[in-house]
């Protein structure tokens, strides 16, 4: 195996990422959402993921997408290294058959051949843990391309400062920080897109 | 403050907005614009419901209708937060002056039998008020509510679905369920079919026009893609205003890939395209977008993206096909 191609061995999220794909879910929990991560991908295939940014509170569409990444590519110096969703389900566990196809596109437009993630949230877990429980399960899952060349492989996956990283989410969902995606921000010019200042001084507050 | 896009087919509203209302203290018009807009908001529904008719639900009004809506209203905002045992008292306390067997009340029962997972019960309503009237949409509606509820259980919501939409052709709100769970589903092709069923109710409806033409892209093909581009830019006529900006990004994208498509496209099918008016097209959004743009954070992000995607429809035109 080469360098920077093949399987991902395993997936680091910084406490933001973390914070803010939990705080975009529970905004919204009546709707799927999703998101892009940006980061970067060792040599020996570890995925840190340093930002998540959402994207929207829907079912995503082709123009969204693209639009989506060109923004945020431009935005960023980070590279794209997968995408996170949340489903709209309590009980539902699975990425929707969007989230699939955005990540296999993400992993043929690039040209690196670096194979990107696709983190899905347990809502019930995540749910519990911003009451202040304690999860019994993971709150979230990291998977990667499997035999099949679908993105169904889980992947070890470790949350940087997990316990800062719990507190400062816990405070969010608290305090109701707003949370606003690429949609938020087309129909209301949101200025807190791509980055959101008041989360990530909460993050800095517990981290 | 509540800033809810506007609700473009409400009648009947109260004429002032809803913070007004709300600092006013005027209860039973908050209430009413709430319903009218169809918004989802069951902490002010609950808050604003007890100081109308009391925590303990009883004080009376003059119009004994205004307090049956009203607690109707409570009951359903109760489930939304999951308060059974509030949504329990206010179904008590309307039985107080509604039989039991009458069609609303059943309803009512069964959204709630819904929100505390007796969905056998609840179905067994639903069932029955179809039976008692096939054309009781309401029901069939929440049969499929149910249904779409519970994961895997797609094509039998789709089937309840189109039971609905058989009694009720025209009905856009059944449409638009239709186009969103085609979407999830990933049939693009479904929800295009929807959305245009939905379009037809609503012609003039700037939002409409642009999610189609997002799902037509999302399909692909360029006379898809051409749909998509006639699409965005009428709904950019409908609403050019700063809050339909997802239609000018959506311009910009869609005109980009069928520049793309175009590029690659047959012999055959590069005779029919018109590559050069999509990048006409797409100079045209590029340049609105950089200027709504001017003096914002995302200012040089949206004007490299404009950028790039202007020259690469130039390095993409000039290929002997499209000559």
């Amino acid at each position: 195996m080469t360098a920077n191609e093949g399987k991902t061995s395993s997936v680091v999220i910084s406490p933001e990422a973390f914070v803010g794909m939990l705080l975009h879910s529970a905004t919204h929990g009546t709707t799927v959402v999703h998101g892009v991560l940006l980061g970067s991908i060792s040599k020996d295939c570890v995925v840190t993921v340093d930002e998540a940014i959402p994207i929207c509170h829907e079912e995503p569409t082709k123009p969204l997408i693209d639009t989506a990444l060109s923004l945020v590519q431009a935005a960023s110096e980070s590279k794209v290294v997968g995408w996170y969703t949340s489903p709209e389900r309590l009980q539902d566990q699975q990425p929707g058959p969007a989230a699939l196809r955005i990540v296999s596109s993400l992993a043929a437009a690039n040209s690196s051949g670096d194979e990107p993630t696709l983190i899905v949230l347990h809502n019930e877990s995540m749910s519990q843990l911003l009451r202040g429980f304690d999860p019994a399960t993971p709150v979230l899952k990291a998977l990667g391309k499997d035999f099949g060349q679908q993105w169904l492989n889980p992947l070890k996956v470790s949350i940087t400062e997990q316990g800062g990283a719990t507190s400062a989410a816990q405070d969010a969902y608290k305090q109701k920080i707003p949370i606003a995606d690429l949609v938020d921000h087309f129909e209301g010019s949101s200025t807190q897109w791509p980055r959101n200042m008041p989360l990530n001084k909460c993050v800095e507050k517990h981290c | 403050p509540h800033t809810h896009p506007p609700h473009k087919n409400y009648t009947m509203g109260p004429d002032e907005d809803l913070d007004t209302l709300v600092a006013k203290r005027d209860h039973i018009n908050v209430l009413r614009y709430i319903r009218c807009h169809q918004l989802r908001e069951p902490a002010l529904v609950l808050e604003h419901g007890k100081a109308l008719v009391g925590n303990n639900l009883n004080k009376s009004l003059s119009d004994e209708t205004v307090k049956l809506a009203s607690l109707e209203q409570m009951c359903l905002a109760a489930l939304d937060v999951q308060d059974h045992d509030l949504a329990d008292r206010c179904l008590d306390e309307i039985s107080k002056s509604v039989p039991k067997d009458a069609g609303r009340f059943r309803r009512l029962l069964g959204r709630c039998l819904e929100s505390a997972g007796a969905t056998d019960d609840a179905m067994k309503i639903y069932d029955d008020l179809v039976e008692d009237n096939p054309a009781n949409v309401y029901a069939l509606k929440r049969k499929y509510c149910i249904l779409r509820a519970q994961p895997g259980k797609e094509p039998e919501a789709m089937e309840a679905l189109n039971a609905a939409l058989e009694q009720n052709p025209s009905d856009t709100s059944s449409w638009n369920e239709m186009a969103r769970i085609r979407l999830e589903m990933g049939d693009y092709k479904g929800a295009a079919y929807a959305l245009e069923e939905v379009l037809l109710g609503s012609p003039l409806d700037a939002s409409v026009h642009c999610r189609l033409a997002e799902v037509y892209a999302t399909v692909g093909g360029l006379n898809n893609l051409k749909l998509a581009r006639k699409h965005m830019a009428q709904s950019l006529e409908l609403d050019d205003s700063p809050s339909n900006r997802r239609a000018l990004f959506g311009l910009v994208a869609v005109a980009s890939t069928y520049i793309e498509q175009a590029s690659k496209a047959s012999k055959k099918e590069a005779e029919d395209a018109d590559p050069e008016v999509a990048k006409e097209i797409l100079k045209y959004g590029g340049e609105k977008l950089i200027k709504m743009y001017k003096g914002t954070k995302l200012f040089a992000a949206v004007q490299a993206v404009v950028d790039e995607k202007v020259e690469y429809s130039e390095k993409a035109l000039d290929v002997p096909e499209l000559k």
